[in-house]
């Protein structure tokens, strides 16, 4: 069978875009994830990556303009294979091979494409009719709706002149940054940390001492020792997730840790158990959700929504309606751009510049222009 | 063509005084206007008729002023004051007041009051005024219509589209061709072969050429024309010989100094007819000058005291 | 059902029934040929002294015009083509558009000179053009081009009896046979704007709610935005379609808030891209819409260049139904 290559939508501004340079020969066998070329926008190069294997006929020449959902090559299965090429016409995306009844309209086909929802699938699990604007938008709801459901905002009450007490999972370095935070906050104090590694136990940081390890936590909170919890693992996320979990599941609160010279604006939600790291800035109207360790510098701008359970290292610049998932895992220096949304359980390299939305699972690389040779 | 030719003593002496009185206005206030732009008071330049005076005031005279509609063109200071005696507003026009007869706007060559219009692009004048004295038959107001154009026009294709269409609907539109010699710096036989006359008459019109030095033997030819014109209700094309003694715009005339004066010497229609004038009655000739002189001198000075047009009025200016 | 044609045929006889100061003059006007494009057919032989047939002298006509209006009638002048405007262009320019203003508002030239315009018929590089646009920016001159959601005839009357300047009445070739659309045909509503004195027709193809593209068109291409409205709907994409009979002075209080609404905007015409209608669109809008708009306005045209007789070459520089659906699709 046949693959036609499609000239991607590198970001959500640009329609057009240059084919600049084929990587790869016409007529020759390429293996999947092979980069078969090299694409330009206005804005920035991208590299075109092929999914399966086969052998590759270009349809467009090197240095041609093209259009988003352009037919720029194929894959075929054999060598020397006659290749039906797809019409060129704004018909031919509604066409289906066989009976002429077009299987979504151009508007539906229109979001999807910027939504980056694989509009083919939908068509699949649907029944008869064509897939319409209002399915694709429901389905774009439904993924910015699990984010953005209202979360309260951290009210730990408790009585005048008490400081809330701070039980810390994981004593590792972010536990450091943590209590760092804390020790500088009047309304909060560090009491315990508690760590599935047993080089720590019996150790302290800055005065509070590693008690235990997690399994401890329902005795401890038993006793009445502390108020809250607070991860401090910024690295592993399943570790993030679990002590969230167990803390939902025994009912104990969790605490945001926010250090004083966060920049909070105005009508922000946050939910329980954020870390938020020095000269964060939470812009008016964004969203944060559960248990997310923030970085230093990061900047969530207006309107813009983050999930559960992220790490961000220092210095991510979210812009405005910009849209984050749960679980993901950002390195430090990305900047997002908005309205861009990144699924979740991505990984987003170091220095990223995001234009498109991220599918879920998805591990962001950037190419590095850097080498780094002996000086002679 | 009709009628008898107008002798000088047929008419009454306060009449031809009364024409002198246009011939030395216009002559005087060309002067004026160009000792103005000498002294760098104009913007713009100045288009002067001196020496073709008796064309604009021997035909505008044998006109209806109070009904008949003249198109002039870039030339048009003699016609226009032949036709108002609006020095006044000329002046302040020109210099660019807000009293200038059509508020600063229009300037030396774009001027309109009652029936009269002028405007610079050479040509496009003919047909305008083809389709003007139209609408008078039309309209059934037994008012015709009188174009002056000079030689040089007479390259321009839109002559004869409008001497076509007069002729062909029998319009009753008077032409005069105030035939100088000179295009701007060139002379007429750079510009045009064959003769005038032969051209006009192809369109079935009647053509009558004289020379145009005494402002009478202009006034006699153009009675005659106009009542042709009105009585028959088809167009006529007067040529009347000329001269012009300055420039065309300032700084463009290249004629030898020796033939400028041997001009001045022999085809100064003001000159000739104050000489006729002063034979019949000197001090009615010297009273007038004098009287002009002064009102011209308070005009000026009128025109350099007004406001200049301000530039909030005209932008904001619309339909009355 | 009236046709575009039908109803200019119906405004040139009460024009000329009602006011005996309207005049007509043109090429080729006698009946039974009735002009070249049959826009003023029957008059001539109905009123012979005031439908004229002229010699072919569009500058010379075009002035005749300026003087009768000049005088109190109120002559219709008939060029055969738009493409010999150019002949007529010093007449329109220097004299009946300036005259008004140059005189200090003391005289008015109710001149309408009414032309046809517009390819798709194979005539070639002479007979095609859409030269409207030569005479964009002269001051104090009034496009007007009707669209088929308008009626011509009442705007050819408005022209010839209010106007106190010249007008430029523009009709597309393509129109004359085309029925006019009204309100509630082919699944459209359509809305008419008082606030100029030539109305814009606001067209939607959809109930309720935001539109998702404006597209701004006047006189020919309505015809083409036209075959696009179901098409559209079919597709879910709602268009706001704006036209304005009023092409110069823009139209611009009954494009912006339409602009406003869409966000993103496709302006048509026939004319060639640069320096066109479109252009001036396009910056008033950025002028005035600034942080509104939400993409560039895009403007389709033809290309840049002659129009050539063969009809696939034409079809190639003249704009087509894919390039209003494609620029349409590229700002979804």
């Amino acid at each position: 069978m046949t693959t036609f290559i499609r000239a991607p939508m590198v970001n959500l501004n640009s329609e057009v875009m240059r084919l600049v340079v084929w990587t790869r020969t016409s007529g020759t066998r390429v293996g999947k994830g092979e980069i078969i070329g090299l694409l330009e926008t206005s804005k920035s190069t991208f590299d075109l990556q092929v999914e399966d294997e086969g052998f590759l006929y270009f349809r467009v020449d090197a240095g041609a303009e093209i259009r988003v959902g352009e037919t720029l090559a194929a894959l075929t299965e054999r060598e020397n294979q006659p290749i039906d090429w797809p019409k060129t016409s704004p018909d031919d995306d509604r066409i289906e091979a066989g009976d002429g009844q077009r299987r979504w309209t151009k508007k539906a086909e229109l979001l999807a494409l910027r939504g980056n929802i694989d509009i083919e699938a939908v068509t699949r699990g649907k029944g008869d009719g064509p897939v319409t604007e209002s399915e694709i938008r429901a389905l774009m709801d439904t993924r910015a709706r699990s984010t953005a459901d209202a979360r309260d905002v951290v009210d730990d009450i408790y009585p005048t002149g008490r400081q809330q007490r701070i039980l810390v999972a994981g004593a590792g370095d972010g536990a450091s940054l943590v209590l760092d935070i804390i020790a500088r906050t009047p309304h909060q104090r560090g009491v315990a940390m508690l760590d599935d590694d047993p080089r720590w136990h019996g150790r302290a940081r800055m005065g509070v001492s590693v008690v235990g390890r997690l399994a401890d936590l329902e005795r401890l909170w038993k006793d009445g020792s502390f108020d809250a919890v607070v991860c401090s693992v910024s690295t592993i996320i399943p570790f993030r997730v679990k002590v969230r979990e167990m803390c939902g599941t025994l009912g104990i609160p969790m605490a945001s840790v926010i250090d004083p010279t966060v920049s909070v604006c105005t009508n922000v939600q946050i939910g329980a158990g954020n870390v938020i790291l020095g000269f964060a800035r939470l812009g008016p109207t964004s969203v944060i959700g559960r248990n997310n360790f923030i970085g230093a510098y990061t900047n969530i701008e207006h309107h813009a929504m983050v999930g559960d359970d992220n790490t961000f290292g220092p210095g991510v610049m979210l812009s405005g309606f910009a849209s984050i998932g749960h679980r993901i895992r950002f390195g430090t220096g990305i900047f997002i751009e908005p309205k861009v949304q990144i699924g979740d359980d991505a990984i987003v390299a170091s220095g990223a510049i995001l234009t498109m939305n991220v599918p879920p699972g998805s591990l962001v690389r950037t190419r590095s222009t850097i080498s780094i040779q002996p000086r002679s | 063509m009709d009628g008898q030719p107008l002798d000088l003593l047929e008419l009454a002496g306060s009449r031809k005084l009364d024409l002198y009185r246009q011939l030395y206005t216009i002559r005087r206030v060309e002067e004026s206007l160009l000792a103005l732009f000498s002294q760098g008071l104009l913007s713009g330049t100045v288009h002067t008729c001196i020496g073709q005076e008796a064309c604009g005031v021997g035909v505008v005279n044998a006109l209806d002023r109070t009904r008949d509609v003249i198109w002039s063109n870039h030339r048009s200071h003699g016609h226009f004051l032949a036709y108002s005696d609006d020095m006044e507003g000329l002046l302040a026009e020109i210099l660019g007041k807000s009293t200038g007869v059509c508020g600063g706007i229009g300037g030396s060559q774009h001027l309109h009051t009652g029936a009269f219009y002028s405007n610079g692009v050479l040509g496009g004048t003919i047909p305008c005024a083809v389709g003007s004295a139209w609408a008078e038959k039309l309209r059934g107001t037994g008012a015709i219509g009188c174009v002056f154009l000079g030689d040089g026009a007479m390259a321009e294709g839109a002559v004869y589209e409008g001497l076509n269409m007069a002729s062909l609907w029998n319009v009753p539109l008077l032409f005069v061709l105030e035939h100088n010699g000179q295009a701007q710096s060139t002379p007429t036989r750079y510009e045009h072969v064959g003769s005038f006359e032969d051209r006009v008459r192809s369109f079935d019109i009647e053509v009558e050429t004289l020379n145009a030095d005494e402002v009478m033997v202009v006034l006699g030819a153009a009675t005659r024309a106009v009542k042709q014109v009105r009585r028959r209700n088809r167009p006529l094309f007067l040529i009347l010989h000329t001269h012009r003694l300055c420039a065309h715009s300032k700084g463009d005339d290249h004629r030898p100094e020796e033939e400028l004066q041997e001009i001045r010497r022999l085809h100064d229609p003001v000159a000739n007819f104050r000489q006729q004038l002063m034979a019949l009655d000197p001090s009615a000739v010297t009273a007038s000058e004098a009287a002009l002189e002064t009102r011209l001198q308070q005009a000026i000075v009128a025109a350099q005291a007004a406001h200049p047009r301000d530039s909030n009025d005209f932008f904001a200016g619309g339909p009355r | 059902m009236t046709t575009y044609l039908a109803s200019l045929q119906r405004g040139i006889r009460e024009l000329l029934k009602g006011d005996d100061r309207v005049y007509i003059l043109g090429e080729d006007l006698l009946d039974p040929y009735g002009g070249a494009f049959k826009v003023t057919l029957g008059a001539q032989a109905a009123w012979p002294d005031r439908v004229i047939t002229t010699p072919i002298s569009e500058g010379g006509l075009v002035g005749v015009g300026v003087g009768m209006a000049l005088r109190g009638l109120r002559p219709i002048v008939e060029i055969m083509f738009g493409d010999f405007m150019t002949l007529a262009a010093d007449s329109i320019i220097n004299y009946g558009a300036k005259l008004p203003a140059m005189f200090d508002w003391r005289v008015d030239v109710p001149l309408v000179v009414r032309t046809p315009v517009g390819g798709r018929r194979g005539y070639g590089p002479t007979h095609s053009q859409c030269l409207e646009k030569l005479f964009f920016g002269v001051p104090h001159l009034v496009i007007v081009s009707p669209s088929i959601y308008d009626d011509p005839g009442d705007a050819l009357t408005r022209a010839v009896t209010k106007t106190r300047g010249v007008v430029l009445f523009i009709e597309h070739k393509s129109l004359y046979e085309e029925p006019l659309v009204n309100d509630g045909a082919a699944g459209l509503s359509i809305e008419k704007q008082g606030r100029y004195p030539y109305a814009t027709a606001v067209v939607r193809n959809y109930v309720g709610g935001a539109p998702d593209v404006a597209v701004i068109a006047y006189g020919g291409t309505s015809l083409m935005v036209h075959a696009l409205m179901s098409r559209f709907a079919d597709d879910e994409i709602r268009v706001v379609a704006c036209f304005p009979t009023q092409v110069q002075p823009l139209a611009i209080d009954d494009i912006l808030p339409v602009a406003a609404e869409a966000r993103r905007v496709v302006v048509v015409e026939e004319g060639t891209k640069s320096f066109g209608w479109g252009a001036e669109v396009a910056a008033t809008l950025q002028d005035r819409l600034w942080g509104i708009l939400e993409r560039p306005v895009c403007r389709v045209a033809a290309r840049d260049t002659i129009i050539p007789a063969a009809r696939s070459l034409e079809d190639s520089v003249l704009p087509s139904l894919d390039d209003i659906e494609r620029s349409v699709h590229g700002l979804l």
